[in-house]
């Protein structure tokens, strides 16, 4: 599904993901030190091109691309599965600094809450990625305990209200914007 | 506590590493220093030395030992 604006903040800009951007996040998806938590992708230009176009279509699915402030593509971030006032939120691969890394998250949340207008969202990790976790708890995430899945692999679910994610912004204003 | 004592405690309590760690330490080398950690170290690191440092140096502390030279700045001598 397309946002046709763009969620600027003061180190990046998120706009939705466009044909032009499959080299790009099909680089990302196969960096094996940006995925080493996400399952194998093997597949072709032409596969994430249709992909693309797919979710662009896609109701209730947003796959944004982030860019620096000089337009340099530094990452993707998601929002989706978007069902009555929840979604989930992922398909983070970053490469930009810690400000830019938070301020995309920041801005993908506020999207969710404040254009969504959700009152919640969930995010699914394996247990033991250690950075996912604590990305999502600097964003007021309530975690369950560690649980394993139909494959036996250890995860952990999450969920951010939107009264925790506001409590939190505070912070991480303060950290981002001094 | 020294100046260096300071500086070593806010890396080994932000990041739960140990002092013989400290010397070759860089950002993204362990999970704990990671975008969330930075912060938090920056944070730690402010606090200790009453100082509020500048976007730019927070994007440079990239080591344990960057982080000194940054300090001069402030005139925080390690």
């Amino acid at each position: 599904m397309i946002y046709e604006g763009i969620l600027e903040g003061k180190y990046v800009n998120l706009r939705s993901v466009e044909e032009q951007d499959a080299e790009f996040t099909l680089s990302l998806r196969q960096d094996p030190n940006l995925t080493k938590y996400l399952p194998k992708l093997n597949i072709t230009l032409d596969q994430q091109l249709a992909w693309i176009k797919k979710q662009r279509q896609q109701e209730g699915d947003y796959y944004f691309v982030v860019e620096n402030k000089k337009g340099i593509k530094i990452g993707v971030i998601g929002v989706y599965n978007v069902e009555s006032n929840c979604a989930e939120t992922g398909r983070i691969a970053m490469t930009g600094s810690s400000f830019e890394s938070i301020e995309a998250q920041m801005l993908s949340f506020d999207f969710a809450f404040d254009v969504l207008k959700l009152d919640k969202t969930v995010n699914y990790v394996m247990a033991d990625n250690i950075h996912a976790l604590r990305f999502s708890q600097l964003f007021g995430s309530k975690s369950s305990e560690p649980y394993a899945d139909n494959d036996g692999k250890m995860r952990i679910d999450g969920v951010i209200s939107k009264e925790s994610y506001l409590q939190s912004k505070n912070k991480i204003i303060k950290m981002l914007y001094r | 506590m020294t100046n260096l004592e300071k500086y070593n405690a806010a890396f080994c309590e932000t990041l739960n590493v140990e002092e013989a760690q400290l010397a070759d330490l860089k950002y993204q080398a362990i999970p704990e220093w990671d975008s969330v950690g930075h912060m938090s170290l920056v944070a730690a690191i402010e606090d200790a030395f009453d100082i509020m440092m500048e976007t730019d140096d927070i994007i440079d502390l990239s080591s344990y030992a960057k982080g000194k030279e940054i300090l001069k700045k402030y005139e925080v001598e390690i």
